[in-house]
């Protein structure tokens, strides 16, 4: 970064600073609070006494959690499931927006257009579950999660303005040395994008991560299960427990540790949130300044 | 080789769908000239029929690279799609999609004759209007800021932090909001007191909804939405800001004229399809914010169909109403992207 | 060019929605469907010729099955563990030769379980859980389920007959039986008995009571507002504390005095056990306009919990626990917790209940009694085999004797429970409702298969239970509103969706108004002003079409 003296320099660093505070004050309080209920005791959370840090610190949410015989289980499978789904999604995605980025593709309104319809238009669940069922038979498949949703079309627009930006001199350059789209693509393009395919790939990343519904819908063992559909089922669990003094209807095997409602609430949240407190510095990485090159002079 | 060529992204081109005319009365003309010209010249390019079959032999190799992503829309996303019909149906579990009576545009009918209509649609629009006005600069103002933080650990720290809110159920923030805002025991409330001011019952005032909503949204979509700038900041070349500090920019400058500049591409791309999604408003987080004494200004669309789905689950009638929110997407859409189109050098096509 | 690339494009859309479209037709379930215009009331059943069950009912236990029958059962169940001990299916397969698949899903998850799978033609042979609310009457007129008349369920069940006779008399045959049945005569879904006839009482802090002098709950509105201020002034506590979004819920406890159902969202439509009115619409009734005024005072007097509109449930726990919250209507089983909630900030805290039911009318009580089966219900595809079918209900026939009932409520004896003096007793290392410690019965397959859970178990373990139906039920001087019986065609169904869509939110808005004092009911200005507002949203039409259904139902 230039180092100025001056006093707009200055300035600037103190809106900056104050700016980055503020922030952090705001959105660290939620997360502190979110981490501390849940390693408070039931009485504290009930009566509403958690502020910052935990009261009658307890850590029998997350014992509960651990105690789970299908946690590790459940862990394997979503990190299954987001590695190999982000990697499809990374595929179609990338080489659907480069192409549509070159404005050598004939039948490119056409492409475009057929993105773009689905991001208005949808038949419904009804029609997509025949499809994957009963057509493809991918009913109590990862697949069944992992290739419905394998372009996201604001995703993938988002790539295509990138790729488009990209120096026009490279392709030339490289066609004169001899080489086709394919290998223009993979070998120079793409590396180029690391900035990019980071965002978007993390946009993809937390999507997979995140989600229960097509796991709901379209799996049927549970030993398929992902994690956050684990969780779900523990935070529903127990706000049974916490909810049905007593109706006479379904009992299930009452654990000892989800009686503490609130606690298990965000003790859930704390697990998905953690794996992302931890991607995103790996991710970081890759938004240096710089990474794009100045091999092309203008 | 001029700088601008790759800091404003360009799209565009002759190719695009909404000209279609336009292309064909070119090409008749072309024929035209060409029958007059016939003398002159060998026609060596083939035209019509024949120049299309040209163009992808000869993009060939691009048209292999769209095939995955091809199929992939075509199988997954405009096989289901024959489920819209029930939009224009009576649709009915027992007589399945194709079974089921048509009636035309008898749903449509329902949702705009009702008393809320015009109600509804205005707080749809309004929300995502405060929530574009507000919410859409300020994760572009922190991004810059961020791109001026000299200590790579606190940046990196203040990034990390910054968008964690994001994963935070809606549940759990709506709880803390009305923990914050709370008429006897909540801390805003407090504040306002302390001054001498009268306490304000937040969340039953039709006045402060809107306020409460693009609030609680900045809030958790900050950090996570300044994720892109963030990414498109890395991409600009140092040494623009080295050339331009040497010809004397303080970084006031740096920031607003290069930085920002160089972002616009992705920023322009962002706002238009935020854009095209203004008829859409969520019911989760609207759910859990309003009650009945604000339906004035929170009731939107979504969260009317929700309650209307409550007693007698219409599938007919909220695939109608989304038909029609997306057609109205559509047509933001395009007016967007015609106008940015037109006055910057950025578009969707 | 142009043209040709679209028409191409257009063909493909076509083909893509063609190929999707046989795909769907061909997997409609096909079966008899009830006749859904409600024309006729069905009070007698439909003697129908061929009588579906072969097997007679004698054969119970004693059988011996000779095909293995499997069963795939779609179950509502929240965490899946690994059970312990596997009482339930080693029981199924040794008495019954059957064996069970189950999928177990979160209730809110079922509707779009059960949808999509039916949908799919994949549906499972039996649901553990249907019910209304989540759309069971719409798959009920899709055909997915099988109907029973009378006869051949209590030819498969005879059971059934006898399941409710700690309650009453033919009961079955006759309110449920009217109440669960179509025009075609037939049941689609199959209930299990609720535990007790109903839960809920007025619960109060006795220590609260003690030290403001009053001696005996209050048994009418007066004084119960009378009571109320009493406690605000004496102690400086907020006696009532409740938290919804939906006001009626909190107001329609309240209601109960003057004979309103506590089910008052639910029931628009229904006749007053304690005044003998008939509503066709409650909402703009002069009692309805008591209530409101009641409301109105308790809120302006600030004897509630000002948040109640908008804070959530946890929130309101938590000013519970600062020492508010006097009296309440709730449930008496849950008040050792009530009890641990506020220890810490009041050492004496003992709350109480009381078979005092508080009315305008003495001799006249309006209690909430639950209906007879539960929410959940279960329910046979259509698809299911003739042999499926009797070995399932032989199943439950013998989850209704003794025996099954000892088995489903305290499981095998030496394992589970052991005898003692005659009385069964759950071994120590299970939890049960008296004991939170230990593991519960869950984990040994026990407790959740039933139709109910029996006398002694009640008696024994939710002696409150017993209590309340011995207090309660059985007071003379207690009457009860039971849900009425509608059936609407399809044109009233979506007419009053309709309109109810509007109506509902009008009402509560104005409900809301009053509360919080913005309005005031007692005004006939404002009153009328609330009555306009619901006649120019065509509440009229409603009455009407209400009216109509209840007469046409047999009520």
């Amino acid at each position: 970064m230039i180092a100025d003296k001056s006093v707009s320099s200055k300035v600037m660093d103190i809106i900056v600073y104050a700016t980055m505070i503020i922030v952090l004050v705001v959105t660290l309080y939620p997360v502190l609070y979110v981490i501390s209920s849940s390693l408070s005791s039931a009485n504290a959370n009930d009566r509403g006494l958690v502020t910052i840090f935990p009261v009658e610190f307890n850590i029998d949410a997350y014992k509960g959690i651990f105690h789970m015989p299908t946690l590790t289980r459940a862990f394997k499978n979503s990190v299954i499931i987001t590695a190999g789904g982000t990697a499809i999604n990374m595929l179609f995605t990338t080489t659907y927006a480069y192409a549509l980025s070159r404005k050598r593709l004939a039948l490119r309104g056409i492409y475009t257009i057929i993105a773009m319809i689905p991001m208005y238009f949808s038949g419904g669940l009804i029609p997509s579950f025949l499809l994957i069922s009963q057509t493809l038979h991918l009913y109590n498949s990862w697949w069944a999660l992992i290739l419905p949703g394998a372009i996201n079309t604001s995703n993938m627009i988002i790539m295509r303005s990138f790729f488009v930006s990209l120096p026009a001199e490279l392709e030339e350059s490289a066609y004169l040395d001899g080489a086709n789209d394919f290998v223009i693509f993979f070998k120079i393009m793409l590396p180029l994008s690391q900035a990019v395919m980071m965002t978007v790939g993390l946009y993809y990343l937390v999507g997979h991560w995140n989600s229960w519904f097509s796991a709901m819908v379209y799996l049927n063992e549970d030993e398929k299960m992902p994690l956050q559909y684990m969780l779900r089922q523990i935070v529903l669990l127990s706000a049974s427990l916490d909810q049905a003094a007593y109706d006479g209807e379904i009992v299930t095997d009452s654990s000892l540790y989800f009686t503490n409602y609130v606690a298990v609430k965000y003790a859930t949240l704390v697990f998905s949130m953690a794996p992302m407190m931890m991607i995103y510095p790996f991710i970081q990485r890759f938004f240096v300044k710089g990474v794009m090159i100045g091999s092309v002079k203008g | 080789m001029p700088v601008s060529a790759f800091l404003f992204p360009v799209m565009g081109g002759t190719d695009s769908p909404t000209i279609m005319c336009a292309v064909l009365i070119k090409f008749f003309l072309r024929k035209v000239r060409h029958m007059s010209t016939a003398t002159s010249l060998q026609n060596t390019k083939p035209t019509g029929f024949k120049k299309v079959l040209h163009d992808i032999w000869a993009s060939r190799w691009l048209q292999l690279l769209i095939l995955p992503g091809l199929i992939y829309f075509i199988i997954f996303k405009y096989i289901p799609i024959y489920g819209v019909q029930i939009a224009f149906k009576d649709y009915k579990i027992r007589d399945g999609i194709t079974g089921s009576a048509w009636v035309g545009f008898k749903h449509f009918k329902t949702f705009f004759t009702g008393p809320y209509a015009f109600k509804l649609i205005r707080n749809t629009l309004l929300l995502n209007f405060y929530n574009l006005i507000f919410g859409f600069p300020l994760p572009i103002l922190f991004a810059l800021l961020l791109n001026e933080v000299k200590s790579v650990f606190f940046k990196k720290f203040v990034q990390t932090v910054s968008y964690l809110p994001h994963f935070i159920s809606l549940a759990a923030v709506i709880g803390m909001l009305s923990m914050f805002v709370a008429p006897s025991t909540g801390i805003v409330n407090k504040i306002i007191n302390f001054f001498g001011g009268e306490s304000i019952a937040f969340l039953t005032e039709p006045g402060w909804f809107r306020t409460l909503y693009v609030i609680s949204g900045i809030w958790t979509g900050l950090g996570w939405g300044a994720i892109i700038y963030i990414a498109a900041l890395s991409a600009v070349d140092q040494g623009l800001y080295e050339a331009a500090a040497i010809d004397g920019a303080n970084r006031f400058h740096l920031m607003f004229h290069i930085s920002l500049p160089s972002i616009m591409g992705t920023v322009v791309v962002m706002f238009i399809l935020r854009v095209g999604s203004m008829m859409s408003v969520g019911s989760e987080k609207v759910l859990l914010m309003y009650n009945e004494l604000t339906y004035e200004t929170s009731d939107v669309i979504s969260t009317f169909v929700y309650r209307r789905g409550l007693q007698n689950n219409d599938y007919s009638f909220s695939t109608a109403v989304e038909m029609f929110n997306s057609i109205v997407n559509i047509i933001f859409l395009w007016v967007a992207n015609s106008l940015s189109r037109k006055f910057t050098e950025s578009s969707l096509w | 060019m142009k043209k040709t690339l679209s028409i191409l494009m257009a063909a493909l859309i076509c083909a893509g929605s063609l190929a999707g479209c046989s795909g769907n037709s061909s997997s409609t379930p096909s079966s008899s469907t009830p006749a859904s215009t409600g024309g006729s009331s069905s009070t007698a059943p439909a003697s129908t010729g061929g009588d579906t069950s072969s097997a007679p009912a004698e054969q119970q236990g004693e059988a011996s099955y000779d095909k293995e029958i499997e069963l795939e059962i779609l179950r509502r169940g929240d965490v899946p563990t690994e059970p312990t001990e596997h009482l339930l299916d080693e029981m199924l397969k040794e008495k019954f030769n059957m064996v069970w698949k189950n999928t177990y899903v979160a209730g809110s998850d079922l509707s779009t379980k059960i949808t999509t799978l039916y949908a799919a033609g994949m549906e499972p042979d039996f649901i553990w859980n249907v019910r209304p609310a989540w759309g069971s009457d719409a798959w009920t007129e899709a055909g997915y389920f099988r109907g029973f008349t009378q006869e051949e369920i209590l030819n498969l069940i005879p059971g059934y007959e006898h399941l409710w006779d700690s309650q009453g008399e033919g009961i079955f045959k006759g309110y449920l039986w009217n109440y669960l049945s179509w025009s075609d005569g037939k049941i689609y879904t199959l209930p299990t008995a609720r535990d007790t006839a109903g839960n809920m009482a007025w619960v109060y802090r006795k220590d609260v009571f003690d030290k403001c002098g009053i001696t005996e709950f209050p048994s009418n509105p007066d004084e119960f507002l009378q009571a109320c201020r009493t406690i605000k002034e004496k102690m400086n506590i907020v006696p009532l504390v409740d938290a919804s979004d939906r006001p009626l819920f909190i107001i329609s406890k309240w209601g109960q005095m003057w004979g309103l159902p506590d089910m008052l969202p639910d029931m628009p439509t229904f006749v007053n056990p304690v005044t003998g009115e008939f509503y066709d619409y409650v909402y703009d009734s002069d009692t309805y306009r008591e209530l409101c005024k009641f409301a109105y005072s308790i809120v302006s007097e600030g004897l509630m919990y000002p948040e109640f509109a908008t804070a959530t449930s946890d929130q309101a726990k938590a000013y519970a626990a600062l020492g508010n919250k006097a009296l309440m209507y709730d449930y008496p089983a849950k008040l050792a917790e009530d009890n641990k909630l506020q220890k810490d900030n009041v050492p004496d805290v003992d709350w109480q209940w009381t078979d005092v039911v508080p009315s305008i009318n003495p001799d006249k009580r309006s209690v909430k009694k639950d209906n007879y089966h539960s929410a959940d219900m279960r329910a046979f595809a259509s698809s299911a085999t003739d042999e499926q079918v009797e070995r399932m209900c032989a199943f439950m026939q013998w989850s209704t004797t003794e025996e099954g009932i000892t088995f489903h409520s305290f499981g095998v004896e030496g394992v589970t429970y052991d005898v003692v003096d005659g009385k069964k007793q759950i071994k120590d290392q299970f939890s049960t409702p008296l004991k939170a410690e230990g593991v519960g019965l869950g984990t040994y397959q026990i407790g959740s298969s039933g139709m109910w859970k029996g006398s002694e178990y009640i008696s024994t373990y939710t002696p409150v239970l017993a209590e309340w139906e011995e207090k309660i039920l059985k007071n003379p001087k207690n009457v009860f509103v039971m849900p009425a019986i509608m059936k609407y065609t399809e044109e009233e169904t979506s007419r009053v969706t309709e309109l109810n869509t509007y109506l509902t939110d009008a009402v509560n808005k104005w409900l809301l108004l009053f509360m919080t004092g913005q309005k005031d009911p007692g005004n006939d200005a404002d009153w009328n002003e609330y009555k306009a507002e619901l006649e120019s949203l065509n509440v009229k039409e409603l009455r009407e079409i209400y009216k109509t259904v209840y007469e046409r139902s047999g009520n």
